[in-house]
C-alpha cells in the first residue's frame, strides 16, 4: 500500500519538478517570479487534449508537439508582457506575468468552459499486478517521461555550450554579455525551454488524472513554488529533488492522516511557510545553478 | 603604426547624469595605453561606453576603421573587443574551466581553443591544479588571473582592462603588471588599461590619459607623464589604495 503509493507520489512529485524548474530557470536569469507559468502549463493540457482529440496523433507524437507549442507560448509571453517592462521599476514585469495568468485563464475559460473536462486516453492504462500492489503503467510513463527531460535538461544545463551560456547570464547579464553571450537571445530560450517543459507536464497530468480544466494551472503553479522555495530560488537539481519530495510527501501524509479534509494542501503550504522561516535559501542553497 | 581604436568626442553616463564629457582618446595597434585617474573620474564610464554596456549620448567610437556605438556588447566582442570588468566579473558559480570555455564562446575552432587552452596554463599554472573548481572559491590573484586568461581565450584584438590590480597585494600587483607587459611585448596584444597604481602602470604603457571629472586633463608619452608635476603630486605620491570590488 504504502509502496504504491510512494509510486504515485513520485509520479506527482516529477510534475511538480518540471513546474518549479520552469520557475528556476526564469527566475535564474531574470530573476523574476513567473506567475503566468501555471497558464502555461494549463494551456499545455488543452492543447495536448486537442491534438489527441482531432488528429488522434501518439503521444511521443502529441507530448513533443504540445512542448513546441508551449514553448513558443512562453516566448511570446516574454516578448508582449516582460520584456518591454525588464527597464522599468522591478515589480513591473511581475505585476505583468500576473496579467498573463487573467488573460489565459479567462481566454480558456471562454473558449473552454469553466468545468472540468474529460482528457482522451491517449494511450492505455493498464494495470500491474505485483503481488498485493496495482501499478498503473501511466503512473510510471509519465514518471519515466518527467525524469527522462529532467534528465536531459540537466545535460543541457552542465555540458552544452548554449546552456552554460545561461548558467552565464543567470549569474551576471553584464559578465555575459561581455563574454559574447546574446542575453536577449538566451533569456528567450529560457522561457521556451521552461514553458515546454510545463506543456509536457500539462499533457502527462491530463494523462494521469483523467481530467483538465482552466484551472489546473492554479494548483500545479503554487505547488511548483513551494518547490522552488525548497529547492533554493534558481537550482535546478535543487527544484527536480524538491518536486520529487514533496510529492512523496504529500502521497504520506494522505496515508498516515487520514482524514475527510484535504490535509494535502495544508501540509504543503505549511512545509513552505516552514522553509521560509527557518531555511529561507531552500534545503539546497540558492542559485547554484548547476547543482 | 595603424590606428586601432579612436573615442570622438564622446559624453557618456547613467541615465541623464554624465560622467564622462567630450571625451577623446586613441589607441594604435600594439600599444599599451593607461588611463589614470580619481575615484569616480570616469575610467570605468569609459572603458563601459567603448564596450557597449553604455551608449554614449554624444561622439563616436571608431574601431578598426568602423562605428561601433550603438552596438551591444556581444556584438562589440565579436568585433574584438574584450573588456575585463573592474572587479574581475568571475562567473562564480562555475567552475574555472567552464569560465575559460566561456571566453571562447564566440569561436568554434575547436582545435585552436584547445591549444590557446594550454597556453593558458602555460602563462598561469595556478589555474590547471584548479580546473574544476568553483571560480568563486579562488582567491583574488587567483581570480584577477583566470579574467585575464579568460579574455585571451577570446583573442581579442583590444584588450580592455579595467584595474586588475584592485585589492591584490603587492607581488600579485606586480606579475599582473609583467603579465600586461609580456602580453604585449611577446603576444603583441593592444591593451587600454585603466589602473590606479599609476607608477607601475607606467612602467608598462607607452602612453597615457589623465581623466578628471570625466575629462581627459593631461596626454602623453608615459615619461612626459612621469615627468608632468601635476601627475607626480596627485597620482605618482605614495597613496596606496586597496579596496575590495
Ligand atoms: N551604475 C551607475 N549608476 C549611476 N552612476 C554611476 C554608476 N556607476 C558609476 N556612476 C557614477 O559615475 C561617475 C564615474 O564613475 P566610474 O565608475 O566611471 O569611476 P571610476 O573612474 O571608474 O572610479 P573608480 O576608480 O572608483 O573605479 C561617478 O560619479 C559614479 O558615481
Ligand atoms: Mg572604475
Amino acid at each position: 500500500m504504502i509502496f504504491q503509493q510512494l509510486i504515485n507520489g513520485l509520479m506527482l512529485g516529477a510534475n511538480y519538478s518540471l513546474v518549479a524548474i520552469g520557475y528556476t530557470l526564469i527566475f535564474g536569469v531574470l530573476g523574476l517570479l513567473h506567475f503566468a507559468h501555471g497558464e502555461v502549463l494549463m494551456a499545455g493540457a488543452f492543447m495536448g487534449f486537442y491534438i489527441i482529440l482531432w488528429t488522434d496523433l501518439p503521444l511521443y507524437i502529441t507530448l513533443p508537439l504540445t512542448m513546441i507549442a508551449t514553448g513558443a507560448l512562453g516566448i511570446i509571453i516574454d516578448l508582449l508582457a516582460i520584456r518591454p517592462l525588464r527597464k522599468d521599476f522591478h515589480l513591473a514585469p511581475l505585476l505583468s506575468t500576473i496579467g498573463v495568468t487573467i488573460i489565459l485563464q479567462n481566454l480558456a475559460v471562454k473558449l473552454f468552459g469553466g468545468y472540468g473536462t474529460r482528457f482522451p486516453d491517449a494511450i492505455k492504462d493498464y494495470h500491474f499486478k505485483i503481488g498485493s500492489l496495482f501499478i498503473s503503467s501511466i503512473n510510471i510513463l509519465t514518471l519515466g517521461i518527467s525524469i527522462f527531460l529532467m534528465i536531459a535538461l540537466y545535460f543541457f544545463i552542465s555540458k552544452t555550450k548554449i546552456g552554460k551560456a545561461m548558467r552565464a547570464v543567470s549569474e551576471s547579464h553584464l559578465t555575459a554579455g561581455l563574454l559574447g553571450v546574446n542575453v536577449d537571445w538566451i533569456v528567450l530560450l529560457t522561457f521556451g525551454i521552461a514553458s515546454a517543459l510545463a506543456g509536457a507536464s500539462g499533457v502527462m497530468i491530463g494523462l494521469a488524472f483523467h481530467a483538465i480544466s482552466p484551472f489546473i494551472g492554479l494548483t500545479f503553479a503554487l505547488k511548483g513554488l513551494v518547490v522552488m522555495l525548497l529547492g533554493g530560488l534558481g537550482n535546478v537539481l535543487g527544484a527536480m529533488i524538491g518536486g520529487l519530495i514533496l510529492g512523496m510527501a504529500e502521497v504520506l501524509a494522505i496515508v498516515v492522516l487520514p482524514t475527510e479534509i484535504n490535509l494535502q494542501d495544508i501540509f504543503s503550504f505549511g512545509i513552505m511557510i516552514l522553509i521560509l522561516i527557518f531555511r529561507p535559501t531552500g534545503l539546497f542553497g540558492t542559485r547554484i545553478t548547476q547543482g | 603604426m595603424i590606428k586601432m581604436l579612436s573615442v570622438k568626442g564622446v559624453s557618456s553616463g547613467y541615465g541623464k547624469l554624465l560622467a564622462i564629457h567630450d571625451v577623446d582618446i586613441n589607441v594604435k595597434k600594439g600599444e599599451v595605453v593607461v588611463l589614470i585617474g580619481a575615484n569616480g573620474a570616469g575610467k570605468s564610464t569609459l572603458l563601459r561606453t567603448i564596450s557597449g554596456v553604455l551608449r554614449p549620448s554624444k561622439g563616436q567610437i571608431i574601431f578598426q576603421g568602423r562605428k561601433i556605438n550603438g552596438y551591444k556588447p556581444h556584438s562589440i566582442v565579436k568585433m574584438g573587443v574584450v573588456q575585463i570588468q573592474e572587479g574581475r566579473g568571475i562567473l562564480a558559480r562555475m567552475t574555472v574551466k567552464e569560465n575559460l570555455e566561456m571566453g571562447a564562446y564566440l569561436r568554434s575552432d575547436k582545435g585552436a581553443i584547445e591549444k590557446d587552452l594550454v597556453q593558458t596554463f602555460e602563462k598561469f599554472p595556478h589555474l590547471k591544479d584548479r580546473l574544476s573548481q568553483n571560480a568563486g572559491t579562488l582567491s583574488g590573484g587567483e581570480q584577477q588571473m583566470l579574467a585575464i586568461g579568460r579574455s585571451l581565450m577570446a583573442r581579442p584584438q583590444l584588450l580592455l582592462m579595467d584595474e586588475p590590480s584592485l585589492g591584490l597585494a603587492p607581488v600579485i600587483v606586480e606579475f599582473i603588471l609583467e603579465t600586461i607587459h609580456d602580453l604585449r611585448e611577446k603576444d603583441e596584444y593592444t591593451i587600454l588599461l585603466v589602473e590606479q597604481n599609476a607608477n607601475q602602470a607606467l612602467d608598462v604603457a607607452d602612453r597615457g590619459y589623465v581623466l578628471e571629472t570625466g575629462r581627459i586633463v593631461i596626454e602623453g608619452k608615459s615619461q612626459e607623464l612621469r615627468d608632468n608635476e601635476k601627475v607626480q603630486r596627485a597620482y605618482l605620491g605614495k597613496t596606496i589604495r586597496s579596496r575590495e570590488n
